[in-house]
C-alpha cells in the first residue's frame, strides 16, 4: 500500500465527517495489517509480487472500508455534525470567555497591587502594572486571534466546508472591531481600564479597518491552505 | 474460500471479537488471524472491515486501545472494557437462543 492510496483514503474520510483520530489510525492500521499479511505470506514461500496480491485480496477493497466506516454514525466527529455550532458560534463564545478571563485576572491582578503595594517593592508594582498591560492587550488582540485561528486550525484538521469557519472568523472579528477598551494605569495604580461594546456610522472605516487587522492574519493562511489542498468544494453528502 | 457472510449473521462480527477479546487483548491483524482460525473459515469478514468494527466498538465505549510498541513496530491493542463483558454476556445469551431454535427446527424435536 502506497503512501499516495493511503493519504487518499484518510482524505476521504476525514471529507466524509469520519473523526481525525478514527481515521488516520484506521488507515494506519490498515497498512500495518497489509504489511503483516504480505509478511505471513512470503514467509510461507510465496513470492512477492504474488504475496502482494494474494494480501490486497485478503485485505479487501478500499471502497468496502470506507462504506463500512461511513455506515457508522459514532466515528463521526462531533464537529462535522454541528459545524455551526462548532465552527461559527463556539469562535466566538471562546472570543468571549477568553477575553473576560483576560480582563478578570487583569481586574485580580492590579486589585492584588494595590491592596499589597505597602510591602512591594517599585519593580514588583510596575511588574504588576506591565503584566496587568500585558492582559489587556491580550483581551483586546489575542484572545480574538487566539479563537479564530484555533477555529481554523481545527476545522482544516478535520476537512470541514470553509463557510462554517468564515463565518465564524468574521463574527469574531466585527465583535471585536465594535469593542473599544483603554488602559490607564500609572505607577500608582490609581487609574482606568475601560472596555465597552458599540458601533456608530461614522466611525465605519476604522471599524472596518480594525476587523481587517483581525481577519486578515487569519484567514488568508487559512484560504492559501483550502487552495492548496484543493478542499474549496462542498463536502458531498452521505 | 469462506462463503459471504448472510445479512442474519449481523451481530455475530461484535460478538466474535469481543469474545476473543475477552481473553486477551490484541491488535487487529492478530484477531483477524484468530477469527480465521476459531471459526475455521466458517465465517468471511473482510480483513479491512475488521478496523471499523474495532472502532466503533471503541467509541460505543466496549473496548479500550492503546498503543504499544513490540519487537520495535508500533501496534494498537484492543482490550474489552466492563461495558464490553456485559454486552457480550447479552449477545451470547442472544446467540445461544437463536441457535439453540435453529438447533431444535433442524432437528425437527419440535411441535
Amino acid at each position: 500500500m502506497n503512501d499516495a492510496r493511503l493519504e487518499a483514503l484518510t482524505e476521504r474520510l476525514l471529507r466524509a465527517g469520519v473523526a481525525p483520530r478514527h481515521a488516520r489510525r484506521a488507515v494506519q492500521e490498515l497498512r500495518a495489517h497489509h504489511a503483516d499479511v504480505v509478511a505471513e505470506l512470503r514467509a510461507a514461500g510465496i513470492p512477492p509480487a504474488q504475496s502482494e496480491a494474494l494480501a490486497a485480496e485478503r485485505v479487501g477493497p478500499d471502497e468496502a472500508f470506507v462504506r463500512d466506516m461511513l455506515a457508522r454514525p459514532e466515528l463521526r466527529s462531533w464537529a462535522s455534525r454541528r459545524p455551526f455550532v462548532a465552527f461559527t458560534l463556539l469562535p466566538l463564545l471562546a472570543f468571549i470567555a477568553l477575553s473576560a478571563l483576560c480582563v478578570g485576572s487583569l481586574i485580580a491582578v492590579l486589585e492584588a497591587a494595590r491592596h499589597w503595594r505597602a510591602w512591594l517593592s517599585p519593580a514588583l508594582i510596575e511588574g504588576a502594572r506591565g503584566l496587568g498591560a500585558a492582559l489587556f492587550v491580550a483581551a483586546m488582540w489575542l484572545a480574538p486571534l487566539a479563537a479564530a485561528a484555533v477555529a481554523c486550525l481545527l476545522a482544516a484538521r478535520q476537512r470541514i466546508a470553509a463557510r462554517w469557519v468564515i463565518a465564524g472568523v468574521f463574527l469574531v472579528g466585527l465583535l471585536r472591531a465594535m469593542i473599544n477598551g483603554s488602559f490607564d494605569v500609572p505607577t500608582s495604580l490609581h487609574g482606568s481600564v475601560s472596555m465597552g461594546i458599540g458601533w456608530a456610522p461614522h466611525r465605519l472605516p476604522e471599524t472596518a479597518v480594525r476587523a481587517a487587522i483581525l481577519i486578515a492574519p487569519v484567514l488568508l493562511p487559512y484560504l492559501w491552505w483550502l487552495r492548496s489542498h484543493r478542499v474549496l468544494t462542498v463536502r458531498p453528502r452521505h | 474460500m469462506a462463503a459471504q457472510t448472510p445479512s442474519f449473521m449481523a451481530g455475530v462480527p461484535e460478538l466474535l471479537v469481543l469474545r476473543l477479546l475477552a481473553r486477551r487483548e490484541m491488535y487487529g491483524y492478530e484477531l483477524a488471524r484468530l477469527i480465521r482460525l476459531v471459526t475455521r473459515e466458517a465465517i468471511s469478514l473482510g480483513e479491512n472491515v475488521l478496523y471499523p468494527a474495532l472502532h466503533s466498538l471503541e467509541a460505543r465505549g466496549l473496548l479500550h486501545a492503546r498503543r504499544r510498541t513490540v519487537g520495535g513496530r508500533s501496534r494498537v491493542y484492543y482490550g474489552i472494557t466492563g461495558a464490553g463483558r456485559r454486552r457480550l454476556r447479552d449477545l451470547t445469551r442472544q446467540w445461544q437462543r437463536i441457535s439453540g431454535g435453529v438447533a431444535t427446527a433442524l432437528a425437527g424435536t419440535g411441535p
